[in-house]
């Protein structure tokens, strides 16, 4: 089977007056149909900008220097801008952080859905109609026409997402980038939404790739799972074999810090010590070192390459077995 | 169903912008005064049956009577008529000089779309023409082009021009930055799709706001212009030339002077408040 997004060594660098950031830094990741693979990683990690160069959303000062986005076979960082839009939408898709500022607040929910379609060319305005009102049934909105003629601000920011994600799903994507959708929305919507996510691509055979800083919502919707530290992959494999057998110091760090229902709340969550890599300044060493415990000499002069621990996981730290 | 459906709709920004604006008793009050000046000035000859030019030497500098609502001034004309025709043409040089100044928005829409070289040299060419003062430009114009013909609109349009290319610039980009335009190009929507739907009427309000008070800043100007001498020629009358001659007989009929000063300061002031009101109107939806 052909692989739906492949993502080979791509290195996305800000050009700033502070210097030059390395927010990305040779990622290579795969995602084959109907799979969920979730992108974890703390602020400043590099996983939105990763989201943003596929979608090429990046802000201006920011540039690829290396490497391809294959999609369907097809590299996205070499494609003309008009190809790309006519791409983005009706074969990917994305949804966004917060619901909250996603939609316009001078345009009605229907016109925003069927501005989608109608763009595409995919199908006549009573149609489009017909579809979005369709949509939002199914992303669990009752009463969809009447919602339709709604604006924005009438909304809810469970029910805005839940737009957003019809009009992300309406032309019936392959693949679906989710920038951390639930991020913005109480724990009881977060749920729900991703259920919403999770059932809708099992039965759409929808690849997703979800962008999260929760191991929890990694655990609840993805198969396959890539923890990023300072722009680079530190740790990639299923989920089962990352939950199990982390074999970074990094992501076992991460791990150790969720706490759990069984948690004695009698010893504290184990924080990860130290603050995350300055991206500004990235040493030719491992980007973790100063914040691992295992960290040995040849960490500080070597950037480990990632290597096969077991079949599909792959950790990228001299130290893994 | 039809009466549901209606109740929404009812909710769209113009509506609520609209209803809002209709709560503001001050801006209410100014909106009719205003329009009660500009439809008695365009509708002049249905308004008055007096002629503008007309000498009434017999009675010269006459108190305001049944007749001449306004009084007559030091040759015998009828002020009230003076004046509404008068209005037709400094109107008619305002909304000129508004309507060429819009030009200004394509300047500044591209500025704030493409940014870069393009902004540079079109915001420094702008901070050059704001430093040129508009009368020193209207005097210059009225010495390239025919004189007395009003066409210091011209130097009033390019005067009004470099608040709206600044206001435009900052708003189409603050726009263009906002998650919605990013969500709307991830869906495929193309550029100039975005530029004529989304961008454009999310700028709009403050854009509405900011010609309005261009429009009071127009009147005045062009009332400084008459008065001082730049303004359009006899037999033509504009309310700065009305004003200029008002101050002949300042003593010993102050009316002559009083009254012009006074609609136009009616004028101004109430489009100031329309303005505030708009401003109110518009602003940005609180969450």
């Amino acid at each position: 089977m052909g692989k739906l997004l492949e993502i080979k060594d791509l290195s996305v660098e800000f050009r700033t007056d502070k210097g030059i950031a390395h927010a990305v830094n040779d990622v290579s990741l795969s995602l084959e149909p109907g799979e969920n693979l979730g992108i974890v990683g703390e602020s400043g990690s590099g996983k939105s900008t990763l989201a943003h160069a596929v979608m090429r959303l990046l802000s201006p000062s920011a540039v690829i220097t290396d490497g391809q986005i294959l999609f369907d076979g097809t590299d996205l960082t070499a494609l003309p801008e008009d190809e790309l839009r006519a791409l983005c939408g009706r074969e990917l898709s994305m949804i966004f952080q917060d619901p909250m500022q996603c939609l316009d607040p001078s345009f009605s929910v229907g016109y925003q859905l069927t501005e989608c379609l109608l763009a595409h060319r995919i199908c006549g305005k009573a149609e489009a109609k017909e579809r979005s009102a369709a949509m939002l049934e199914r992303v669990g909105i009752h009463e969809a026409k009447e919602v339709m003629r709604r604006y924005p601000f009438q909304l809810s920011g469970g029910m805005r997402q839940r737009v957003m994600i019809a009009m992300a799903l309406l032309t019936g994507p392959k693949l679906l980038i989710a920038d951390e959708p639930t991020t913005a929305l109480d724990v009881t919507i977060q749920d729900q939404i991703l259920q919403l996510l999770k059932d809708y691509a099992k039965q759409e055979d929808l690849s997703v790739l979800f962008i999260t800083h929760s191991f929890g919502v990694v655990a609840d919707i993805c198969d396959k799972v890539a923890v990023l530290y300072g722009g680079r992959v530190a740790e990639a494999g299923t989920v089962r074999q990352l939950f199990y057998r982390p074999c970074h110091p990094y992501t076992a760090g991460l791990l150790n810090a969720v706490p759990t229902m069984e948690h004695d709340k009698n010893v504290p969550l184990q924080p990860i010590e130290g603050t995350p890599v300055n991206v500004f300044r990235l040493s030719e060493g491992c980007p973790f070192c100063d914040r691992c415990g295992k960290a040995a000499e040849i960490c500080r002069k070597e950037c480990p390459e990632l290597k096969e621990v077991e079949e599909g996981h792959f950790a990228a730290c001299h130290f893994a077995e | 169903m039809s009466g549901q459906k209606r109740a929404i709709n009812q909710n769209s920004p113009l509506r609520r912008a609209v209803r809002r604006y209709r709560k503001n008793k001050a801006a209410m009050v100014c909106l009719c005064l205003f329009l009660l000046i500009l439809l008695a000035c365009i509708a002049a000859p249905l308004v008055t049956s007096q002629d503008p030019e007309m000498m009434h030497l017999d009675m010269v500098k006459a108190p305001p009577s049944r007749e001449h609502l306004m009084g007559t001034d030091i040759v015998g004309r009828d002020l009230f008529a003076r004046m509404l025709y008068g209005g037709r043409l400094t109107f008619g040089i305002c909304f000129t000089a508004i309507g060429l100044s819009l030009f200004g928005l394509v300047f500044g829409v591209l500025a704030g779309y493409y940014g870069g070289r393009v902004d540079q040299f079109i915001s420094r060419a702008n901070d050059a023409l704001a430093s040129i003062p508009t009368f020193l430009l209207a005097v210059f114009i009225e010495m390239c082009l025919p004189s007395g013909q009003g066409n210091y609109k011209y130097a009033i349009a390019l005067a009004l021009m470099p608040p709206l290319v600044r206001l435009s610039r900052t708003l189409v980009m603050e726009i263009l930055d906002s998650e919605y335009i990013e969500a709307a190009r991830a869906l495929g929507v193309k550029s100039l799709r975005i530029a004529g739907g989304h961008v454009l009427r999310n700028i709009s309000g403050p854009l509405i706001v900011q010609v309005a008070s261009n429009l009071s800043d127009a009147i005045l100007t062009c009332t400084i212009m008459g008065y001082l001498g730049l303004g359009v020629r006899m037999p033509r009358v504009e309310w700065g030339t009305i004003v200029k001659e008002g101050l002949q007989s300042i003593l010993s009929a102050p009316l002559q002077i009083v009254m012009p000063c006074l609609v136009v300061f009616i004028c101004v002031l109430s489009i100031n408040v329309i303005g505030n009101g708009l401003r109110d109107a518009l602003a940005k939806e609180e969450r």
